[in-house]
């Protein structure tokens, strides 16, 4: 039922003759809210069944099922909200491929501050972390169609994300180099590596541990994040921008669970001035990161024969992607990914069983084709080799289809 | 020497501003940055964002103009849409009050023009990546880049009211050089040329100069052409015998050729903006792009 409202809405507010977005043909008009919608479907096969992977295409927004997957309808909402303030707000749909069950999300939601002196830049609401390149970007920015299995394992399905504030600094310096630091709260099932909720344990527990319930008492019970961002032209074509992030707060494990969460990001673009719609680019984008896990200890039961006693340990894990995309000739690109993930310091039941914390790798080719700037359609191969598979190694095939329409907002680096 | 660090360093995070005599401007295209230094002389220093032989249509916001605009006193723009795959990303990142939209330091250049080919009825995007305020291709019109200058001149001298008067002066003679030269464009015998073009790029440069273009390569804005349109086309083109076959230096170039060896008409490579080939101005812009059509 609730598709077919939103379905409704979608046609009666986002309908270029009548929604908000038509673009003025007499001189100016109120511009209100700029709407746009973003849809991706996929079709697909793999060798290892569907419960096997809701594990290995662990992102909410992957596709991830034997035959269809509508992986992320998203409707978008920006506008100026007075003189000092750009609002933004970014609402998701999809379906459980297990249940058909349709899921709305509230991505994000937030206000920027425009003109605050200094290079300062306040973010308040509720929006994605920046940490890192794949984690603040919406699905429909991302190369490939499922996001890095290391993202999976540290942010969970949809990306670590909750309500807070984050302050952009950009500094007077003689190249492009931007501070970020940031507060959000550490629980819900989108603060998957820190304070967490119950579901999301019930899921996947990290390190299999049992979740413990906690209480916000003081500052240090936030999530804290650092970024910075520095970029420069080595060249008139080539645009290097390199970023570390870390992150510190507290975890699902109990009373001095912490995590700390680091890592580093790189982007190279070559676009040659003498393009032709855009084409031909090479774009070559790296992310590594690492985190902490410090699990309490943790002690359960009143009969002795059976109490649950688990020592204080620090689980570590880290991973990266490597992905390289070649634009060859208008319309087209072809890419290839490589994924490693690993880590020390033992799940309940054993790491090498524990499908987000074992040792892994992935390797992905990818085709896209693009009709225009809002339609393309993408064929990616996945070869995972994991140790908690049956055979350790799994095949699997996705054919993806994207359209968007309404205002189609500028493209962040 | 503590004072001295403790200056450089304040010095380096600007918070203090040593007076600069100099309006710092950051202008898109490289035309808009050749009008801004006739006008703006010594008394401005200008950054120009796209590069000249690239194509105005696809620009990505690279984070080193986003530090140039967040720089900029004031941000010059060609306007009517044709930024807007990067400019309000770039405006939005630049933190900067000054260049937002609605205040005078934010100049869009086509609010002073008289726009064409605005679209009379709705338009949607199954007509292509269409431009849909009006052609915003008018920096191959005189009669246009003469209103921009004035508009120029005039909010310059209002922001940086200490040298009104060499602006003004500066606009003055500029005017002057334009009509001699718009005497020298007008002897050009343009009138009755018919050309097949590639994007509806020279519609201005037609109106003003009394060619006609009689069809178009792109069947819509921004979308390569279909096999049928190019067959259709190269019917119109051996009936109609048009004088060339002419496009712009970032794409097009293989479609002419292509239609060029079909059909013998010959194929002309327009340059597009300031800076390609030594085009020092927009008066030799103006001079190579009327010469290439004789
Ligand atoms: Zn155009």
């Amino acid at each position: 039922m609730k598709l077919y409202f939103f379905i409704l809405f979608v046609l009666l507010f986002s309908f270029p003759a009548y929604g908000e977005d038509v673009k003025s043909v007499s001189s100016g008009r109120l511009r209100l809210i700029d709407i746009s919608m973003d849809a991706l479907f996929s079709g697909g096969w793999s060798t290892v069944n569907d419960n096997t992977l809701q594990n290995i295409q662990g992102g909410g927004h992957d596709p991830r099922k034997r035959g269809f997957t509508v992986q992320n309808v998203e409707l978008s909402l920006t506008g100026a909200v007075d003189p000092y303030l750009k609002g933004e707000a970014h609402i998701v749909y999809f379906n459980d491929p297990l249940t058909g069950e349709t899921r709305t999300e509230l991505e994000e939601v937030f206000i920027t501050t425009l003109s605050l002196p200094y290079g300062l830049q306040l973010e308040a609401g509720h929006f994605f972390t920046e940490f890192g390149r794949i984690n603040p970007r919406h699905p429909h920015q991302w190369h490939w169609q499922d996001q890095p299995v290391i993202n999976t394992r540290f942010f969970g399905p949809d990306g670590m994300r909750g309500p807070g504030f984050r302050l952009g600094w950009l500094m007077p310096l003689p190249w492009f180099s931007e501070l970020h630091i940031g507060i959000q709260n550490a629980n819900g099932e989108t603060m998957a590596s820190f304070l967490a909720s119950e579901e999301f344990f019930d899921e996947r527990p990290i390190g299999n541990r049992p979740f413990v319930k906690q209480e916000v008492k003081a500052l240090k019970d936030l999530v804290h994040l650092i970024k910075m961002d520095n970029s420069l032209d080595l060249a008139e074509d080539i645009t290097a921008k390199i970023g570390i992030s870390g992150l510190y707060g507290p975890n699902a494990t109990g009373g001095n669970g912490q995590t700390i969460i680091y890592g580093a990001d790189l982007v190279l673009k070559w676009r040659p001035a003498e393009q032709v719609r855009g084409w031909p680019f090479l774009i070559l984008e790296s992310e590594i990161m690492k985190r902490d896990y410090k699990s309490a200890t943790y002690l359960y039961g009143s009969d002795p024969e059976n109490v649950i006693d688990l020592q204080e340990e620090t689980l570590k894990d880290w991973g990266f992607y490597a992905q390289i995309l070649y634009g060859f000739m208008p319309r087209w690109a072809a890419g290839l990914r490589y994924e490693y993930a690993t880590g020390s310091g033992e799940s309940i039941d054993g790491r090498n069983n524990d499908p987000f914390r074992d040792d892994r790798s992935r390797i992905s080719p990818l085709l896209t084709w693009m009709l225009t700037e809002f339609s393309r359609v993408r064929i990616q191969y996945n070869y995972d080799h994991a140790d908690h598979l049956p055979d350790e190694e799994a095949h699997s095939v996705w054919l993806g289809i994207e359209f968007m329409y309404g205002v189609h907002p500028a493209h962040s680096f | 020497m503590l004072k001295r660090i403790i200056f450089t360093l304040l010095l380096l995070l600007r918070l203090i501003n040593p007076a600069f005599a100099e309006v710092n401007i950051v202008a898109t295209l490289p035309w808009i940055g050749s009008i801004v230094r006739e006008i703006g002389g010594d008394k401005v220093n200008i950054t120009v964002l796209v590069k000249p032989n690239q194509d105005p249509h696809y620009i990505e916001a690279k984070p080193s103009m986003i530090l140039e605009a967040s720089k900029a006193d004031m941000l010059i723009y060609n306007g009517l849409d044709l930024e807007v795959g990067y400019l309000p990303l770039i405006i939005n990142s630049s933190r900067n009050y000054r260049i937002q939209a609605g205040r005078k330091e934010n100049l869009d250049c086509s609010q002073y023009i008289d726009a064409i080919e605005r679209p009379q009825r709705d338009v949607d995007r199954s007509m292509g990546d269409i431009h849909p305020f009006g052609n915003p291709h008018y920096h191959l019109s005189p009669e246009n880049i003469r209103k921009v200058a004035d508009g120029i001149a005039d909010t310059l001298s209002e922001l940086d009211s200490a040298h009104a008067e060499f602006y003004r002066k500066n606009l003055i003679s500029f005017y002057e050089r334009l009509d001699d030269k718009q005497k020298q464009w007008g002897s050009k015998s343009l009138k009755d040329k018919k050309f097949i073009a590639y994007h509806k790029y020279f519609e201005y440069l037609a109106s003003e100069f009394g060619f006609q273009i009689i069809g178009y390569i792109e069947q819509k804005p921004g979308i390569p052409p279909s096999a049928g349109h190019i067959e259709r086309l190269i019917e119109t083109i051996k009936n109609s015998r048009p004088d060339a076959l002419i496009t712009t230096g970032y794409y097009g170039k293989r479609g002419v050729e292509f239609l060029s060896q079909k059909t013998g008409i010959r194929g002309v490579v327009i340059p597009h903006d300031v800076g390609a080939d030594d085009i020092k101005d927009w008066f030799t812009l103006m001079d190579r792009v009327l010469e290439s059509l004789e």
